[in-house]
């Protein structure tokens, strides 16, 4: 008995005290989460063919998830369920008991084209050089 | 009667309380553009082909109202107030800071039999404040139109 109370406890001690908040903001409608896990770029090494953005990608991590680990684990669940091909931009500002991540997630430019937005959206301007037009943006 | 009107001033004062979301926007360059109205395109990771710069706009907040879904409609307001009709995001940055502030707190305590008395202490916390800022430029997309510059 005494043996499963110390497992218990260790348990939960092992679980810590931490979680992750995760934000978006969506760009355009988004797509049916992807099979696979998207690319991550981290900013300032951005992906040499074209994409068109998808969402804006927020994760706080607190506590015991406040790691880079963590947030950029969330971020690319996200990504995954937004259908996202990858993350672009994405980085980690670390504090003491949180940390901060930030990610475009985007869809690459010929890929499986995106439902047809709603139609009170207005259309983004096209990229610089895309293979493929991108499906409009929603409104904000 | 005076009184009365300054409870209800006191509980208004309280209730309101203070928002953390906080930005401004500076207009550069020779172009003056009124306000914009429609929508505004965001640009996070590429670029517009063709544009003109008309400002820069900084957004910011901390602790829980520091998310995007709070800067971004502030950033991008604060864009076609320039009379932008695109949003260049060129940073998302957190910082991090720790913040001593004072917590005053009651509580209820035995004072002798079949008696309890109310106690107040106040006493500091420090905790990890979060603000995250927004910065980028305001856009005009398009060749820029004689007219417009002055």
């Amino acid at each position: 008995m005494m043996r499963v109370v110390v497992a218990v406890v260790a348990t939960f001690s092992l679980v810590g005290c931490g979680h992750v908040e995760t934000h978006d903001v969506l760009l355009r409608a988004p797509v049916a989460p992807a099979t696979k896990d998207p690319d991550l770029y981290i900013e300032g090494r951005g992906p040499t063919r074209s994409f068109y953005e998808v969402a804006l990608l927020q994760v706080v991590g607190f506590g015991s998830r406040a790691n880079p680990d963590d947030v950029t684990g969330a971020l690319v669940a996200r990504a995954k369920f937004l259908g996202c091909d990858a993350i672009v931009r994405a980085h980690v500002d670390q504090g003491y008991a949180r940390a901060n991540g930030f990610g475009v997630c985007v869809r690459w430019s010929g890929a499986e084209e995106a439902p047809a937005p709603p139609a009170s959206s207005a259309p983004l301007p096209a990229p610089s050089s895309p293979p493929a037009p991108p499906p409009a943006p929603t409104d904000l | 009667m005076l009184s009365r009107i300054f409870v209800v001033v006191a509980l208004l004062v309280t209730g309101v309380g203070c928002s953390s979301v906080g930005g401004s926007a500076v207009r550069t360059g020779p172009l003056r553009l009124p306000a914009h109205v429609g929508a505004v395109a965001i640009f996070a990771a590429n670029r517009p082909a063709v544009a003109t710069e008309v400002g820069v706009v900084e957004v910011h907040a901390r602790q829980s109202e520091a998310t995007i879904e709070t800067l971004l409609p502030l950033f991008v307001a604060k864009v076609a107030a320039l009379g932008g009709d695109g949003a260049v995001v060129d940073v998302v940055q957190a910082s991090f800071d720790m913040a001593t502030h004072w917590h005053t707190e009651t509580y209820l305590y035995q004072c002798g039999w079949r008696a309890s008395c109310v106690g107040t202490r106040t006493f500091p916390v420090t905790e990890e404040v979060m603000v995250l800022s927004m910065r980028g430029r305001a856009v005009k997309l398009g060749a820029a139109q004689p007219e417009a510059l002055r």
